[in-house]
């Protein structure tokens, strides 16, 4: 190189060398929301945000934003602005996009089997158990369990999950038994990672059961509504003995098994809602880490008056805010325990990492995360889709367990559904703030709205989401120093687990 | 703090020469030092066939005995021990290439680089030298010792060797396959995704990248570096690394132009850069171009401490591995005290005499010998 | 925008369609149906005129303020959110693709050189 090229190499050049000074500049795929009177969040594809003084938007629209200015420096730095057409860094882009949608690589990885409708229960929520019955009527054949556990082995995905569901499925457990050896036995061909799972009341346990758990290291997730008095209340044939017979089994499963095969989840009623402290402090009593505050299932209100839905979803808020408040202030007390939806969301917001949870995601699990194996044998995309079956509804049926893999899992209605799940393209959410984070359900809104779109501004399954967010974010603006160290320690925790 | 070149007076030695200072008691080797005349029974037996470096301490006439030996005379003997592999020039030139006791070896490729940062503590020359260095580095290769732990691969720039550099990482695991190797490079060749799918093929996972990246806003990286571009690069080669499962480190140094944006950098890593297995925080070494440019880079560690905090807490908070390097635990809030490591090479590391009488140096990192100007807040810290 | 009452609880909002997109319109006030029954049509002279008729509750003359406030404030925030997506469709479109793309045929070329001082060509 010539000796003056070199020296001009060497020399020392000032920061706006190295900086565009010049005003334009060009958007960047994002979408924003008031989040109060004075922030606006805008967030893009890549699930990164910026919590930006009311009015930036429109400044930003209008290539109104100082060059030299530290809001100009973010805007850069989390892809909201580009200084050329396509952005330098539009391969990193790309590649975060593909992180975020993995989820989708592996197809279906969530196999439920319904394995009888007997339950010795009569919770009065449930939409799908039949108290008495005979085994022949609501138990799954061997022959259609060996078929749905053929068509598990279909999928690409490495990752297999067998959850046996029901009714009771320990009343069948000669099923759950068959299976889980049936898989394994199979598995040896295909090499998948399996694990199982199986949500059980907890009533219906022999020694025998708990040495098969123990051996297969079968993961069990079991009811727990809240304290004794609204836990029972919840199953008025059942009655006075349903929890001490609940803590009685989770002492057993968490005695052989050990303590973090044993999860929890309950399910929230119109009682629910006036007790979040109450159910929190049982779930820690009885040594849980973490409560999921689940929405009150909308299949039983599909029907009735949309009023009384809608107070529900308020009333819901509420229940959650004071829930995840309380459970806030446990944390700062030393106390570490987590409100799994806020997880689930926190993880969606913080990070590009694709989180497996079927019933908020886009494309929507139905199929490309969840199947269902009735214990009839038919096949359904979800577990609420076989809940709306019972009412005669079989939108969601895709076929039987005699059918093709293919005309099952890539049928008409397969395709149909496809077209429904994602969020970018239905009315409402493809300009939606929350659109990154959020999900699609066409089981729902098809319930609800007899279409599987919905109409958003109707649908308490937006508004519920809608009402998570924008609480969440409104912490993160104003309370940050106070929830980050609480929220980052849940995501940590997270994110460990699943490496 | 030790140095790692000095000079003496060659005689007979017509090449330059690599060796290992061998032990003359055991008699391993052909290359020794001789300090006192205790020794003068094997010099006489081993004769021309080894290479003798003669303290200075040495009188005339017990040198002038040998004169027709091959050695290096004259010398300042202090800081070369026996197990260090050196180079000896014909010009009498010793540069000491590897230090058995020390885990802090390099392999010096070249000093050219493609970047020009503001605070090079190692000034990049224009000549191309990567054949020089390469001959040096694959002589030196064979000699050190298999056990050795941890290697650094350094320059200028090494991935500046091109294809080479695959070369020499497949030359890393062949001849020291149990040594952890510790690449410093800007990263921007990477952005070029046959070279790092190439470095992948060679399967060598004791390698770890270390990669600065001095801001999240591209602006104020390229000025640091002084190169259009290299934030892009760098980020698309980070980018590469982990498509090919390469392990990677991030390295931000701590001055004047970087510290403003250093929590918003802490987010951007851990949004952008999750995989990366360590983050490392660095003081700055107050020496080569720092010199030059103080007026843009000084700032006292103190006045930086807030943005710091911010950001090593914050990613140590979502999980990652984060440490400080080369601040003095008095400069250091003591929240911070357990992410501060000892990571100034001990041929550089120094303590001031103020030390002496502090508490903590036991545990703390020192300062750089090589820097021209400290911090004037350096102060021993009393038992509490 | 100009708006006014039809009845206790309806009123009637006329937009010119020179500085409204139709999507605009539809999509602000498709939010509007949880509580009100909503007609949009073209009217000569370029306008677009919308009936928004309130269910069971009559409308006072403050609740049209405020609603005539937050119309506002909506129409202004999607003809933003339509301005960022006709700028933005294509790059957008460019992410997905490469996103779900197996194979490198939609990767870019690294910008800048990684030249130093020593003139030499570097990667074959």
């Amino acid at each position: 190189m010539q000796s003056n090229s070199i020296k001009e190499f060497r020399s020392f050049k000032k920061a706006d060398f190295f900086s565009k000074s010049t005003p334009e500049f060009y958007l960047l795929p994002f979408r924003f929301i008031q989040l109060s009177e004075y922030k606006e969040l805008i967030v893009n594809d890549l699930g990164d945000f910026l919590l930006v003084p009311s009015g930036t938007v429109e400044k930003v629209v209008n290539k109104k934003i100082d060059p030299s200015s530290e809001l100009y420096m973010d805007l850069i730095a989390g892809h909201f602005i580009s200084e050329t057409p396509i952005p330098s860094l539009i391969d990193v882009m790309a590649t975060k996009y593909r992180t975020r949608k993995s989820f989708l690589d592996g197809f279906t990885s969530l196999h439920i089997f319904v394995v009888s409708l007997r339950c010795n229960h009569s919770c009065h929520y449930c939409q799908v158990s039949r108290v008495t019955g005979s085994k022949l009527e609501y138990d799954i054949s061997f022959e259609n369990l060996e078929l749905a556990i053929q068509h598990m082995f279909c999928s690409p995905s490495p990752h297999l999950t067998m959850e046996f569901q029901g009714g009771e499925p320990l009343l069948a457990f000669e099923k759950v038994e068959f299976a889980i050896l049936r898989a394994k036995e199979l598995n040896k061909q295909h090499g998948k990672n399996l694990n199982f799972v199986i949500c059980t009341n907890s009533t219906v346990i022999s020694d025998d059961i708990l040495d098969f758990l123990k051996i297969h290291e079968v993961l069990i997730s079991t009811s727990l509504d809240g304290p004794e008095s609204l836990h029972n209340a919840n199953r008025p044939k059942t009655g006075a003995q349903s929890f001490n017979l609940v803590i009685e089994g989770i002492n057993r499963f968490r005695k052989v098994l050990g303590k973090d095969r044993v999860s929890c989840l309950m399910t929230t009623t119109v009682k629910s809602l006036d007790y979040p402290k109450e159910i929190i402090d049982t779930y820690l009593e009885y040594g849980f880490s973490n409560v999921f505050l689940r929405p009150i299932s909308p299949y039983g209100f599909a029907l009735k008056n949309y009023r009384k839905n809608e107070y529900e979803t308020d009333r819901f808020l509420d229940f959650y805010k004071s829930g995840l408040e309380y459970i806030i202030e446990l944390n700062k007390k030393g106390v570490f325990f987590t409100e799994d939806f806020t997880v689930i969301l926190l993880q969606k917001i913080f990070t590009v990492f694709p989180v497996g949870y079927v019933d908020l995601q886009s494309p929507a699990g139905l199929i490309n995360s969840v199947i269902v194996y009735n214990y009839d044998g038919y096949v359904y995309a979800s577990d609420e889709s076989r809940m709306l079956a019972e009412s005669n509804d079989f939108t969601f049926r895709l076929g039987h367990v005699r059918d093709t893999y293919r005309s099952i899992f890539y049928g008409e209605k397969a395709k149909k559904i496809a077209d429904h799940s994602v969020i970018e393209g239905l009315a409402g959410c493809s300009d939606c703030a929350f659109q990154t984070y959020c999900g699609a359900d066409p089981v729902y809104h098809h319930a609800v709205f007899g279409d599987m779109e919905g109409v958003r501004p109707l649908s308490e399954f937006c508004k519920r989401n809608m009402g998570v967010f924008l609480y969440l974010f409104n912490l993160l603006d104003t309370r940050y120093d106070e929830v980050f160290p609480i929220f980052s320690s849940w995501i940590k925790h997270s994110l460990r687990r699943q490496a | 703090m030790i140095h790692l070149f000095t000079k003496g007076i060659c005689r007979n030695i017509q090449e330059p020469v690599i060796a290992r200072i061998g032990d003359l008691h055991h008699n391993v080797g052909n290359l020794f030092l001789i300090r006192d005349l205790s020794d003068l029974g094997s010099i006489r037996q081993l004769g021309k066939s080894a290479i003798f470096l003669f303290d200075s301490s040495l009188n005339e006439e017990f040198t002038q005995e040998f004169s027709d030996y091959n050695q290096v005379n004259n010398l300042n003997t202090e800081y070369l021990s026996v197990g260090d592999i050196i180079r000896i020039g014909t010009k009498g030139e010793i540069s000491t290439l590897f230090r058995e006791n020390s885990s802090h070896n390099s392999l010096f490729i070249t000093d050219r680089c493609n970047s020009n940062c503001i605070m090079c503590s190692q000034p990049p020359r224009n000549r191309d030298d990567l054949d020089h260095f390469w001959e040096i580095n694959t002589r030196l290769l064979a000699l050190i010792p298999k056990e050795t732990q941890v290697l650094g691969i350094t320059g200028g720039e090494p991935t500046l060797l091109g294809r080479r550099f695959v070369d020499l990482i497949a030359l890393m695991k062949s001849e020291l396959p149990m040594t952890d190797v510790h690449v410093l490079t800007n990263g921007r060749s990477f952005a070029w995704k046959n070279l790092v799918e190439a470095l992948s093929l060679v399967e060598n996972q004791k390698v770890v990248f270390g990669i600065p990246l001095y801001s999240d806003y591209y602006g104020i990286h390229d000025y640091i570096v002084q190169a259009k571009d290299a934030f892009d690069q760098t980020m698309l080669g980070l980018y590469n690394l982990e498509r090919f499962n390469q392990r990677v480190e991030i390295r931000v140094v701590l001055h004047q132009q970087s510290f403003s944006r250093l929590p918003q950098l802490a987010k951007y890593i851990f949004r952008n850069l999750p995989f990366v297995e360590h983050i490392a925080f660095m003081g700055l070494e107050f020496v080569g171009y720092t010199v030059a440019n103080r007026d843009i880079l000084w700032i006292e560690p103190e006045d930086y401490m807030d943005q710091l905090e911010e950001a090593v807490l914050f990613l140590d908070s979502m999980g990652m591995n984060v440490s400080i390097y080369n601040l003095p635990l008095c400069l250091l809030r003591p929240a911070l005290w357990r992410f501060s490591r000892n990571s100034i090479s001990d041929w550089k590391r120094d303590y001031l005499e103020e030390c002496q009488s502090c508490a903590v140096l036991e545990k703390c990192g020192g300062v750089f010998g090589t820097s021209k100007k400290l911090s004037n807040r350096i102060k021993s810290i009393s038992w509490q | 925008m100009q708006v006014s009452r039809i009845d206790e609880s309806t009123i009637k909002i006329l937009l010119d369609a020179n500085l409204y997109d139709l999507v605009v319109i539809q999509k602000t006030f498709y939010w509007y149906l949880k509580d009100y029954v909503i007609t949009v049509k073209a009217i000569p002279e370029n306008d677009i005129q919308i009936i928004l008729e309130k269910l069971e509750i009559p409308l006072t003359n403050s609740d049209i303020d405020k609603l005539t406030t937050r119309i506002k404030r909506d129409l202004f925030d999607f003809m933003l959110r339509n301005k960022i997506h006709q700028e933005t469709k294509n790059v957008r479109d460019l992410i997905i693709a490469k996103a779900f793309s197996d194979t490198d045929e939609f990767d870019e070329m690294p910008p800048g050189t990684l030249r130093d001082t020593v003139d030499e060509n570097k990667f074959k």
